[in-house]
């Protein structure tokens, strides 16, 4: 299968930057997405990939070989585009078996083929519909099988379920998750959705105008985000500005957070704390009376949990937990908040 | 019970209105006067008769007739294999130049049929045209006149007509779908198959139809015949002119016109019969 590593490349369009210095090695049968908000590059990627842009340097090796100078249509590169990209004017089972044709398959043999994808994808006894009589649904998974069909070295989506209800988004995350695993193809993905990327990715990989801000797994770059960017960019996050003293509290704003343990107590100087809004608890005011106290400013029900907005001193700091626990806070009300410095993640300068 | 609205229904009348005095009013009197006879003095004798349809179902008319279709088929097909792609390249080049060339495609089609016809009168006479360039250039050793000639009035037809198509085109391929064209690159065709393969199948609906467009644009043009062709090459709009004016016979000329506008609603009714029932399909 295939092995694939990103040399040093670079991507500018006269003055702008598109991709700057991009390094990154993929294992064979791993499933990457390629997370970052729109315009940091992560379409160029792929595109350079797919053969369908040039690199203005650097290289990409698949198992070993630069073919930065093969064609796009040499590649044998999957891809589904944001927009589908189906020929209008084929049916079902014609889409599906296009590569194939063009690839001088007999068409007894194309017509099995397309047999056989469209029921791997879920579509079985649809192959004579136009594409136009399609749902969106339905769509996504014509383009997913023309993509499949040409047995590639490499999947290719970009944003493929942008356009979807959540419901269906959801719903298509985990069957393209399982048709990935059954097939073992090396899968890149391009999502600016955090949550699509932490639930379908083995590895995430956060761009962020042109350059990589971190790969690592889903639980990786959540817990332990590596830059300010990336703690802010996936999920919900307070990110605070501490001052670390050996051997005395972390103060923050004049505040102290309490008295950091292992690790931890070892800091010294100013340092950007995470931490997670599942790792706050609220609770009224005098239950310690250490804690800081903050004033309601906020609070939305998001289903199992609760999420409450709040400020101290000025700077807003968001806690969640779940939603059927007291004591329920409303707006305007003051609380204790109490940090567990131990979940609570440095993050590194 | 619902209450019947007039209003609606008045508004309909404007089209009907215009339809009647512009066109509908004329052609009655057309299809009239082809039932007249001849009167060599004046316009015409009124009369009933079949004679000027008669005079139709002769060898001269076949011939014409068959003239008509074959230069009209192919001039029009001509025009849209050469504008069709020569659009397609438009579309892709950056907005300045796109623009360029929409505004020169805009102001070929403001010429009168006259100037443009004069130009190529001139390109193509011995004295001062290609013919003598191509005798200076020494790859033609006795130069001739281009003109009159059936291919110089073809290229005549089709510098008509060329603007037209590609305008036609124009907002459709440049507003379509471009990553259908990755999309058949990364399938595994070349980039020089994919305007054959993709791009030309999408578009058969829309080339059909102007292929229809053209043919009956190109069965009414009068001024590219006279000046570009040889009587012998002269099309059936050019034969009703000779007839109904030069030779006075308002009633024959009548008579050829309705035959020619017959021929010319069968043939689009039956293209969008073709159209609808593919839509069905």
């Amino acid at each position: 299968m295939a092995q694939l590593s990103f040399n040093s490349i670079g991507r500018t369009y006269g003055e702008f930057t598109a991709l700057s210095d991009v390094n990154l090695e993929i294992g064979s049968g791993e499933f990457i997405c390629l997370l970052g908000p729109s315009g940091c590059g992560k379409t160029t990627l792929l595109r350079i990939l797919a053969g369908l842009e040039t690199t203005t340097r650097g290289a990409v090796h698949l198992n070993g070989e630069d073919f930065s100078n093969v064609p796009c249509h040499q590649r044998n590169i999957g891809m589904v585009f944001q927009s589908l990209a189906l020929f209008p004017h084929l049916s079902v089972g014609e889409n599906i078996a296009y590569g194939l044709d063009v690839r001088g398959v007999d068409k007894k043999a194309r017509h099995a083929r397309a047999e056989e994808l469209t029921a791997l994808v879920g579509l079985p006894g649809l192959s004579d519909r136009p594409v136009s009589a399609l749902s969106g649904g339905q769509r996504q998974r014509v383009a997913i099988a023309r993509a499949l069909a040409i047995e590639p070295v490499l999947f290719l989506m970009d944003e493929p379920f942008s356009a979807l209800d959540a419901g269906l988004r959801e719903h298509l995350q985990i069957e393209v998750k399982k048709l990935q695993r059954k097939l073992g193809v090396t899968t890149l993905f391009v999502t600016h959705d955090q949550n699509e990327a932490m639930s379908i990715a083995d590895r995430i990989v956060i761009l962020n105008d042109g350059v990589i801000e971190q790969a690592g797994t889903p639980t990786e770059v959540y817990a332990r985000p590596q830059s300010e960017f990336v703690a802010n960019f996936m999920g919900t996050n307070n990110v605070l500005d501490v001052e670390f003293v050996p051997g005395a509290d972390v103060i923050w704003n004049g505040i102290s957070l309490g008295r950091p343990s292992g690790e931890m107590a070892t800091l010294s100087g100013k340092r950007k704390l995470s931490v997670r809004p599942e790792y706050l608890q609220l609770a009224p005011v005098g239950t310690t009376g250490t804690g800081m106290l903050g004033t309601v400013e906020f609070v939305r029900l998001l289903g199992a949990q609760v999420e409450t907005e709040l400020t101290v001193a000025g700077h807003r700091i968001i806690d969640t937990m779940i939603s059927d626990r007291p004591p329920a806070f409303g707006e305007g009300d003051r609380a204790e908040i109490l940090i567990k410095l131990d979940h609570a993640w440095v993050i590194p300068s | 019970m619902k209450r019947f609205a007039l209003a609606p229904h008045l508004i309909g009348l404007y089209p009907l209105g215009m339809m009647v005095i512009f066109f509908l009013g004329p052609l009655a009197f057309m299809i009239v006067v082809s039932f007249y006879l001849r009167d060599p003095l004046g316009f015409y004798k009124v009369d009933f008769t079949w004679e000027n349809y008669g005079k139709f179902f002769s060898s001269f008319y076949y011939s014409v007739s068959l003239r008509s279709i074959w230069t009209s088929a192919l001039a029009s097909l001509l025009t849209v294999a050469l504008a069709f792609p020569a659009i397609y390249v438009i579309t892709d080049m950056r907005r300045k130049w796109q623009l360029a060339w929409v505004i020169g495609l805009l102001a070929l089609m403001c010429l009168s049929e006259v100037v443009i016809g004069f130009a190529w009168v001139i390109l193509m006479s011995e004295s001062a045209g290609i013919p003598r360039l191509l005798g200076w250039l020494g790859l033609w050793e006795d130069p001739r006149s281009l003109s009159p000639s059936r291919l110089a009035m073809l290229i005549g037809m089709v510098s008509l007509g060329f603007s037209l198509v590609a305008l036609m085109f124009f907002p459709q391929l440049s507003q379509r779908d471009r990553s259908i064209e990755e999309a058949a690159q990364t399938l595994g065709t070349p980039p020089a198959q994919v305007f054959f393969r993709i791009v030309l199948p999408i578009f058969r609906p829309g080339l059909a139809a102007s292929l229809v467009t053209m043919f009956v644009y190109y069965l009414g043009v009068y001024v590219m015949p006279t000046m570009l062709g040889r009587p012998q090459d002269w099309n059936m709009s050019v034969i009703i002119t000779d007839k109904a004016v030069e030779q006075a016979n308002m009633p024959l000329g009548a008579a050829l016109a309705v035959i020619m506008l017959i021929f010319t609603v069968l043939l689009i009714g039956g293209f969008a019969l073709a159209t609808r029932k593919e839509g069905a399909k």
